[in-house]
């Protein structure tokens, strides 16, 4: 009964791992290891950002090839993201909402990306367009170039980025069921017109949520790399938005260790 | 093969499958195309080389470690935050997904200047003699960092889920609160903590980024096989990158079918007779 | 075990659930707590096995003050609404937990023997290897039986035992609790929110209201004689008929009835659908039947008092009138009520 397990301000009989000692070592030890483990390494970036001054921040900021890294990475996101977030809404549709062969084989092509590394799609996307590669010749004779150039960060971002918008639409759709839909469809007067509308508002709240995570996903992963890191993020809020921002923007002004530069890629 | 009424099945599974083709299988079916051409022997040879084998070794053995840490601080994060409530709670909850969103060449910058041996962590630890930057102990703390929210992100929903009255009945039959959460709450975690596991170490197999800066990258040292995928790009030996890039598929492969065989073991109480 | 509640109260945040409830168990009763949702029937259960603490009063396990006993110490079975299986232990190992646990040590075999002997109790010999999933929802209410019953609880506490259930095994398993109890002979409080639950298998009924005890009694105690509208109603389908009192008589056209110790002036005389007759002429209040609806084993007529109150009686299946025929109801033990 909810009346029962509604908290009270009254004395309670503890749960699980209530005892008082215990959960004030446990928030201490876990606070204690946030803060190593994830609160300092954002708070070096930080401080070494500004540490040369605001002046030296905004030169660096102002550098031409700065402003032209970002640039890039926003150019990326904004290609990158309509088209997965396309892909991911047909795929999750398909998906739940579906049974047909291969359905089982085709969720597990659809998370690859999760679990290989981003070297080995990087190295697989020269094989495909590179010039050894499969489309090489033809690409080189048409002069398209793919590779270390918009379209191949684009395409390495897709790949990255690809399962997000599907993996949080496929929980939602399924939890949701088949039935709103199908009374939608029977009640449908004749083309679809109210069918957005029909749908449960949450399905379309999701639906933003999840591609404003694909959105930072496809923002953050680094330009000036065709080896895009794969960033997923499961509940979005603002304040980490702005704080990727900061950071993706902060970037380019930490001193890079000399010992090995990613920048200089074979061509 | 629909079995409802519902609209648009050849719609969406054509964007589905041709998107699938075009970014996903294309590209890997290149790389393995690639592989192959090189003939059994040199294939062997390549994949099989000392340098290879080291890197496997060392990539393996500090993925093992950067997991092993997480299973416990990611299962201890995602207790705290859903049983507890304290002051902070939600904003530790939003720091969680940091590392995601973070690019991993970022988080490797920050990881290095932070453990250098003139940076804030690394500046103490070098005084009582530890080394952590350069080392296979900085592969280790890059990796835990980049994979941490994995675990606490699967754990963390199946743990806000959990029948209270399960744990209820596990003190009604007289159980210690020690003996509830082994015998009750772990194994119900279990299917979510592999699947993290699994995520959390096929990530830590494959990273990069955020490695490269903080391993010193020295061969047979620490140097992880990704870097040696790329050094072999940068030789421009194109068909020895594929061949390393193809151990690293099957290991991400072999990954994804160990997590769903153990997951439907696990949860093999589920399945109804 | 004899269990006492003495003047109980529990408040949650937004409500008092409890207010000052007082109770005598037997030892060996069964007994039901029987209210609608939210009548704190199910505070009280959970008080007893101490999975809340009271915020006033005190509960005794015997003579012993068990209020701020842990749960686990306590020694109750408890049998959860939903049965709170563990759903990743097989029957055997769930029915097994409690006496893994124990403090007091048992071998394997031990307790093989005893999860044996329990299958057999609750008729479930075959079935000790499957998951609580694999099995239906009358057969998981009897693990759940069996593995409170496993840790040889002082008291048994069954949390709406047979809410979850089909009607037609609803009905088998309260025959088959009856059984066990008696078997057994151990304390039995029960919550329910179902009437005939209650009055089925309990010796006594504790009838609560908006957490208070509004009747205790025997099944018959509380069916002859309820002590409240609340219960008269609670308990089953009921007519009302407003009536004035004067002189301990209340009258209702011409038909007197004898009301010993209700004050005069409005009130309000209740009586069940299977305690009238209906007359074609004589004695009885004027009525005319609105409509007959049949039913397995009677027939409900609803018929309209010329004074215009509707009310609804039962028949024989081979009651011969239809509706607008006239006629007289003849009202048998009637309660009349201060309005």
């Amino acid at each position: 009964m909810a009346k029962a397990q509604a908290r009270t301000k009254t004395r309670r009989p503890p749960r699980i791992g209530e005892a008082p000692a215990f959960r004030n070592t446990m928030i201490a030890i876990v606070l204690t290891l946030v803060a190593l483990v994830i609160v300092a390494p954002l708070a070096v970036i930080g401080y070494e950002a500004f540490s040369k001054g605001i002046a030296y921040f905004g030169k660096t900021i102002a550098n031409s090839d700065t402003r032209h890294a970002i640039l890039m990475t926003a150019l990326t996101a904004l290609i990158a993201v309509p088209i997965n977030t396309a892909f991911g809404v047909a795929a999750a549709w398909a998906i739940t909402k579906f049974d047909f062969p291969g359905r089982r084989l085709l969720l597990i092509v659809i998370e690859i990306p999760f679990s290989v590394s981003p070297i080995v799609a990087g190295v697989a996307y020269l094989f495909v367009y590179g010039l050894q590669g499969l489309f090489g010749k033809t690409l080189q004779s048409a002069d398209v170039k793919i590779l270390f150039a918009l379209p191949g960060i684009v395409l390495a971002s897709m790949f990255v980025t690809a399962p997000f918008v599907a993996r949080e639409l496929i929980p939602l759709m399924q939890a949701q069921g088949r039935d709103l839909e199908e009374a939608a469809t029977s009640l449908m007067p004749a083309a679809g017109g109210h069918s957005s509308s029909s749908r449960s508002p949450t399905s379309n709240g999701r639906c933003y949520m999840a591609s404003f995570s694909a959105t930072r996903g496809s923002w953050v992963s680094s330009a000036r790399s065709p080896w895009s890191q794969a960033i997923f993020v499961a509940r979005p809020t603002p304040c980490r938005c702005i704080s990727n921002c900061s950071i993706t923007i902060t970037t380019p002004s930490v001193p890079l260790p000399q010992h090995r530069s990613l920048r200089h890629s074979p061509s | 093969m629909a079995r409802r009424i519902l609209p648009g099945l050849p719609l969406t599974l054509g964007i589905t499958l041709v998107y699938v083709a075009i970014i996903v299988v294309l590209p890997l079916g290149a790389l393995i195309f690639k592989a192959a051409s090189l003939g059994p022997e040199d294939y062997w040879r390549i994949v099989s080389s000392e340098r290879a084998i080291a890197s496997y070794r060392i990539t393996i053995l500090c993925a093992l470690a950067a997991t092993l840490f997480n299973l416990v601080f990611g299962l201890a994060l995602a207790w705290v935050i859903v049983r507890y409530r304290f002051p902070g709670r939600r904003f530790i909850d939003a720091l969680v997904d940091l590392p995601f969103a973070l690019p991993t060449a970022v988080a490797g910058i920050a990881l290095t200047t932070l453990f250098a041996s003139n940076g804030w962590f690394g500046a103490p630890l070098a005084a009582i003699g530890i080394k952590v930057a350069y080392t296979p102990l900085g592969i280790i703390i890059a990796m835990a960092f980049t994979s941490l929210p994995f675990i606490v992100r699967t754990v963390q929903p199946v743990l806000e889920e959990l029948d209270p009255a399960l744990e209820e009945a596990g003190q009604t039959l007289g159980a210690s609160d020690l003996e509830i959460f082994l015998r009750v709450i772990l194994p119900q975690l279990a299917p979510a903590l592999l699947a993290g596991l699994s995520l959390s170490f096929a990530r830590s197999l494959g990273e990069f980024g955020a490695i490269i800066f903080i391993a010193g990258n020295e061969p047979f040292e620490t140097e992880i096989t990704a870097l040696l995928a790329f050094i072999r790009l940068e030789e421009y030996d194109y068909p020895a990158s594929a061949a390393i890039a193809s151990v690293m598929l099957l290991a991400a492969f072999t990954m994804l079918a160990v997590t769903n065989l153990l997951q439907t073991r696990a949860l093999r109480y589920t399945v109804k007779g | 075990m004899k269990i006492r509640l003495d003047t109980v109260v529990k408040t949650f945040d937004t409500f008092r659930a409890v207010h000052g409830v007082s109770l005598d168990i037997e030892s060996g009763e069964l007994v039901a707590l029987l209210g609608p949702s939210g009548s704190g029937k199910t505070t009280i259960l959970r008080m007893v096995a101490g999975l809340e603490f009271p915020d006033g009063g005190a509960i005794y396990f015997g003579d012993e003050n068990a209020t701020d006993i842990e749960v686990r110490h306590r020694g109750v079975g408890f049998v959860f609404q939903h049965y709170a299986l563990f759903p990743h232990m097989t029957v055997d190992e769930n029915i097994a937990f409690g006496m893994k646990v124990s403090k007091t040590k048992r071998s394997a075999a031990e307790i093989s023997d005893r999860v044996a002997h329990l299958l057999r109790l609750v008729q479930l010999e075959g079935l000790q290897d499957r998951f609580p999933a694999q099995i239906s929802g009358g057969q998981r209410q009897r693990v759940a039986l069996a593995r409170a019953l496993a840790v040889d609880p002082k008291v048994l506490l069954l949390d709406e035992p047979f809410g979850a259930l089909d009607a037609n095994v609803r009905r088998d398993l309260r025959r088959w609790l009856r059984k066990i109890h008696d078997e057994l002979g151990i304390t039995t409080l029960f919550v329910t929110h179902d009437q005939a639950e209650a009055l089925d298998l309990a010796d006594r009924v504790v009838i609560l209201d908006k957490g208070k005890i509004v009747q205790t009694g025997t099944p018959e105690e509380v069916c002859r004689a309820p002590a409240s509208v609340f219960v008269m109603n609670f308990l089953g389908d009921a007519n009302r008929l407003k009536v004035t009192v004067s002189g301990e008589k209340a009258q209702i056209q011409d038909v007197t009835f004898d009301v010993a110790g209700i004050a005069d002036g409005a009130a309000e005389l209740y009586f069940r659908p299977a305690d009238v007759t209906w007359r074609e002429d004589g004695h009885g209040i004027q009525a005319t039947i609105a409509r007959v609806i049949d039913r397995p084993d009677s027939r409900r007529v609803l018929a309209l008092t010329t004074d215009g109150h509707s009310i609804e009686f039962d028949a024989a299946p081979e009651f011969p009138f239809r509706a607008d025929t006239r006629g007289f109801v003849d009202i048998r033990r009637p309660r009349v009520y201060p309005a």
